[in-house]
């Protein structure tokens, strides 16, 4: 307890001694004692001192609640210092272990931390280490660009020193080209009056041409006219020659036109064989000659053949249709070299086999 | 006695009977065996004949060869004869005549009366300058 706590009690005790005071100076004062008898003295003296002394009594029962107040007090501040100081350690406690635990989520924090800055450097240094790769490759990509470059450039130096040759070259060459552009105007201009010339001379024969092309093809169209009337008179030439020979090698009723039959019968007839086996020798190994061999294979392969026989006609028509003799024929008559005798055994092998190679 | 008066006609009647079924026996050598030609030697004859109008008489006269034996075991007279005529007649375009001469004469004689052998038999009377029977043209 302060200074302080002590006043109140001060004040009190002067109250009282002021109030003691002040009952002494009233003007009525305390009446005076009553004599009594001596058989009643004990409660006069009860009532006389009675008051006094409960008031006594009463101040040190005051007193000593002052005291034990005060002492109250005393104990007080101390319970409450205790209190206090309990609440205080046992905060301190608490903030201990909050202190403790702050300290654990610190350690575990930096922990964390440095956990986190070794991954992080870790990543850093895998980070460092593909950017030293990207940068190892990246530098040798662009040393291979550089050196292609320079490669290129190289070569396009040498295309740009070509070209400036060539270009040189093609200069001069367009100087001579001019000069003789000059040369050929001038020949141009001369050309060209001789192309008038032409032009007309050109008209001039052009008009022949259409004419002589007009005649050559009435010239033409002739010749075809005379071409059917020619197969017409040889196809009727041929039927009475067939005839005529058949009936020479013994067929009385000739059979259908053309037949394989009446050929074989009308080469019989006219003896086609033996006469080639005499006139043969006469005509030596010329071209009519070897014809005459071939003619005489075929003649042969039909006097043998059976017209009866589907098989062997087909064959024979192939064979002739092969040789193609005929037409050789046409072209050895037509040179007319022969002698005359040739000429008729020619015409005869013609006549029969022309039309054979379609006889199945 | 009666038997004895019909005996020979029986054994006359029955004589008949059996020389007429030994006609058409399968024994028979008489009986005409079929012709049997391959189409693959009817080609190559044609082919012969093809080389023999082109000039080419060697090689026209080896099928010839060939196809007559085929045409021989065919039992194809008619045209055995016939490819025998063709390898005479490239031979004698060969100019060997002694060769050609004496397939001539063969098929002559072994196939006679064969159109083959009629157009050998002339050429063979050409050969020798006259002949070995006289001739009689291109008619047969």
């Amino acid at each position: 307890m302060n200074e302080k706590n002590h006043k109140p009690d001060d004040r009190l005790e002067g109250m009282l001694r002021q109030w003691g005071v002040d009952e002494s100076a009233r003007p009525g004062g305390v009446p005076p004692m009553p004599m009594m008898p001596p058989l009643r003295r004990w409660p006069t003296i009860l009532l006389r001192w009675g008051p006094p002394a409960a008031a006594a009594a009463m101040l040190l029962i005051a007193v000593g609640l002052f005291v034990a107040g005060r002492s109250s007090d005393l104990a007080a501040p101390v319970a409450r210092e205790q209190e206090d100081v309990h609440a205080i350690k046992t905060q301190l406690a608490h903030a201990q272990s909050d202190l403790q635990k702050a300290r654990d989520a610190l350690s575990q924090a930096d922990s964390q931390r440095v956990r986190e800055i070794e991954q992080l450097d870790a990543e850093i240094a895998a980070l460092k280490k593909d950017f030293q790769k990207e940068k190892t490759i990246s530098l040798a990509a662009a040393d291979q660009r550089i050196t292609e470059s320079n490669r290129i450039i190289g070569e396009q130096k040498e295309e740009l020193q070509k070209v400036t040759g060539e270009l040189a070259k093609a200069g001069r060459e367009l100087a001579d080209a001019r000069k003789r552009y000059d040369e050929l105007v001038g020949k141009r201009d001369v050309t060209r009056i001789k192309l008038a010339a032409s032009v007309s001379e050109l008209d001039r024969v052009g008009k022949m041409y259409r004419r002589t092309l007009a005649d050559s093809l009435k010239a033409q169209a002739d010749l075809a006219v005379l071409k059917v009337r020619r197969q017409i008179v040889m196809g009727e030439f041929q039927r009475v020659y067939l005839a005529a020979a058949a009936a020479a090698g013994g067929m009385e009723q000739p059979e259908r036109w053309a037949s394989l039959h009446l050929r074989q019968s009308a080469a019989r007839g006219v003896q086609l064989l033996g006469r080639c086996a005499e006139i043969r020798p006469s005509v030596q190994a010329t071209s009519t000659g070897r014809l005459m061999d071939r003619l005489e294979v075929v003649l042969t392969r039909l006097n043998l053949l059976n017209p009866a026989d589907p098989v062997e006609a087909k064959a024979f028509a192939a064979l002739v249709r092969r040789g193609g003799l005929v037409k050789e024929i046409d072209v050895a008559l037509a040179e007319g070299r022969q002698r005359a005798d040739v000429r008729t055994w020619l015409l005869e092998a013609r006549l029969i086999l022309e039309g054979a190679e379609n006889v199945a | 006695m009666w038997h004895r008066k019909i005996c020979l006609p029986v054994v006359l009647v029955a004589a008949s009977a059996l020389a007429g079924c030994a006609q058409y026996s399968p024994w028979s050598n008489a009986r005409p065996r079929p012709v049997v030609v391959s189409q693959a030697d009817l080609a190559t004859f044609n082919d012969a004949i093809s080389l023999t109008e082109s000039l080419h008489y060697e090689a026209a006269a080896g099928k010839f060869q060939q196809v007559f034996d085929s045409f021989t075991i065919a039992g194809d007279r008619k045209r055995a004869a016939e490819a025998m005529f063709w390898l005479g007649f490239c031979r004698e375009k060969q100019h060997r005549s002694v060769e050609a001469r004496a397939i001539y004469l063969r098929l002559a004689d072994e196939y006679a009366g064969t159109r083959a052998a009629h157009q050998a038999d002339q050429r063979l009377s050409r050969l020798s300058g006259g002949g070995r029977r006289p001739a009689g043209g291109d008619k047969h």
